[in-house]
């Protein structure tokens, strides 16, 4: 494979470099190869963005919207066959006021199928901000370092052997597993296997793996039991380092989910500061 | 509600698969997901022929993901909004060149809203100078929402199981690159790495993530 098709994946993250996203472009526009893999890879990177949570947008900015595309001229559609469900309106003879390229290389004979447009609208300020990142890459490196890398760290603990059926570690209290309705929910904890053990009915729940890794120095797994999409309780934390098990103190009869995060050690914090990195519907 | 559950009964034998309709996903949510891209599809649609209200549902299913992915990347509510309805402005602009044959209206959005996002970061980041600090305040503030909606923790702690499957190296270059916002040069800078291992590595990071989540194009 030549190096060009490589730059896929770092196209689609916006990561390419000025000289090498020109390239590459121009390569995109006839290599019906990458042009699929740049169309998989949007999806994948949409999924990606589901991974951490966000606070939701202000309600303010729907109105902003709403009213901002007010008298906002559409652009019509391409020519070209189409097969979407949106017949064209009429013959769409009107002036093309569309500012932004796009690729013209295709086969005609083939189905067309350019690379995903919006990729190649590419910007006019590119070079100027480069240059600002760059400025910024140095002055956010320690910064990062401390904060992206530190997470990244924690997650870097060598996957366990995921068949190990953590639920059976000896830790958890028999009584539990042998409630009537105990179910047990198999979830990964930083690459380590791990399960939540639940019985409503007894009101009694466990979190239990087999080979937790650290959660870092200075810092728990904090547990958290959920009900609905507001009300988050604080509840135990454990600490890390092989076999770990802890169990609820609920109410988990009322819980509708159970999740483990980490939190500074000695906080009580009555929310959580950090995302969490198992939840659990029960 | 779909939700990642223990499975009730074991899976059913597999069975033709009519897109939007089958009963028999393989993977929990997959004829859902369908199911909501063809109605998101149609919103799109709609919005192409000035449908402002198509345009308004439209945003209200969507407006959770999309400034969602434009805030973890600029760490700012206030950039994020305006980035936000940036990405809706060119959205209602450009409905008619959405093509339900090259993905889907997430990827499609989530794509410009990315690209936007990086855009802003990489021109403003000297003004702000990117404040890890300031972030973890402002995410503190936002506390109360951190955690809202479980429906969507579960869709993200199944992407995050896809990420359990990718080396380290694969996830920290690729999560460097996309919630970043860095060029791979940077990232190369970051991680003391050669460019074109960098490169290599984002790009098996997806292809491991892709296959990891089943991703259909």
């Amino acid at each position: 494979m030549s190096e060009i098709h490589g730059a896929t994946g770092s196209y689609v993250v916006n990561a390419l470099d000025p000289d090498e996203l020109d390239e590459f472009e121009a390569h995109l526009a006839v290599c019906p190869t990458c042009q699929q893999e740049v169309v998989e890879f949007c999806e994948t990177a949409a999924e990606l963005s589901l991974m951490v949570p966000a606070p939701p947008p202000p309600p303010a900015l729907r109105e902003a919207v709403l009213s901002g595309i007010v008298g906002v001229r559409q652009l019509p559609p391409l020519p070209g066959p189409r097969q979407t469900a949106s017949p064209a309106d009429g013959p769409g003879e009107e002036q093309e006021d569309e500012p932004l390229p796009v690729p013209v290389a295709r086969a005609d004979d083939r189905v067309e199928e350019r690379p995903v447009d919006e990729l190649a609208l590419r910007r006019s300020s590119r070079r100027l901000r480069l240059l600002t990142g760059l400025v910024a890459a140095v002055s956010v490196l320690a910064l990062a370092l401390g904060g992206v890398v530190y997470s990244l760290a924690r997650q870097q603990q060598p996957p366990s052997a995921a068949d190990r059926p953590a639920a059976t570690a000896p830790q958890v209290d028999p009584s539990l597993l042998a409630a009537p309705d105990a179910r047990i929910y198999s979830t990964s904890v930083n690459g380590a296997a791990a399960s939540f053990v639940v019985s409503k009915r007894e009101n009694r729940a466990a979190f239990v793996s087999t080979d937790l890794p650290s959660p870092g120095a200075g810092y728990v797994y904090h547990l958290w039991t959920l009900k609905g999409t507001k009300i988050v309780r604080p509840d135990n934390v454990l600490t890390g380092g092989g076999s770990a098990t802890q169990v609820f103190s609920g109410p988990v009869n009322e819980s509708t989910a159970l999740a483990i995060n980490i939190e500074p050690a000695g906080t009580s914090p009555q929310a959580p500061t950090s995302d969490p990195i198992a939840v659990q519907e029960i | 509600m779909n939700l990642y559950v223990v499975p009730s009964e074991p899976g059913e034998p597999s069975r033709p698969s009519g897109r939007a309709q089958s009963g028999a996903p393989d993977r929990p949510g997959r004829a859902d997901r369908a199911v909501e891209a063809a109605e998101l599809a149609e919103l799109v649609a709609l919005s192409a022929r000035g449908h402002e209200d198509a345009f308004a549902e439209l945003y209200d299913r969507t407006s959770a993901r999309i400034h969602g992915v434009v805030w973890r990347v600029l760490r700012s509510s206030d950039h994020a909004a305006e980035v936000t309805q940036e990405v809706y402005t060119e959205v209602w602009r450009q409905a008619s060149r959405f093509d339900p044959q090259k993905g889907t209206v997430f990827a499609w959005m989530t794509t410009m809203a990315h690209r936007r996002a990086v855009d802003r970061v990489r021109s403003v980041t000297s003004e702000v100078a990117r404040d890890e600090n300031y972030a973890v305040a402002e995410a503190g503030r936002e506390v109360d929402h951190v955690w809202e909606g479980v429906e969507q923790k579960l869709d993200a702690e199944r992407v995050r199981k896809g990420m359990g499957s990718l080396t380290p190296i694969q996830r920290e270059a690729l999560t460097l690159a996309y919630f970043g916002g860095y060029t791979q040069s940077q990232v190369a800078a970051l991680l003391k790495l050669p460019l074109g291992t960098v490169k290599t590595r984002i790009r098996d990071g997806l292809i491991g993530l892709r296959d990891a989540l089943g991703v259909e194009a």
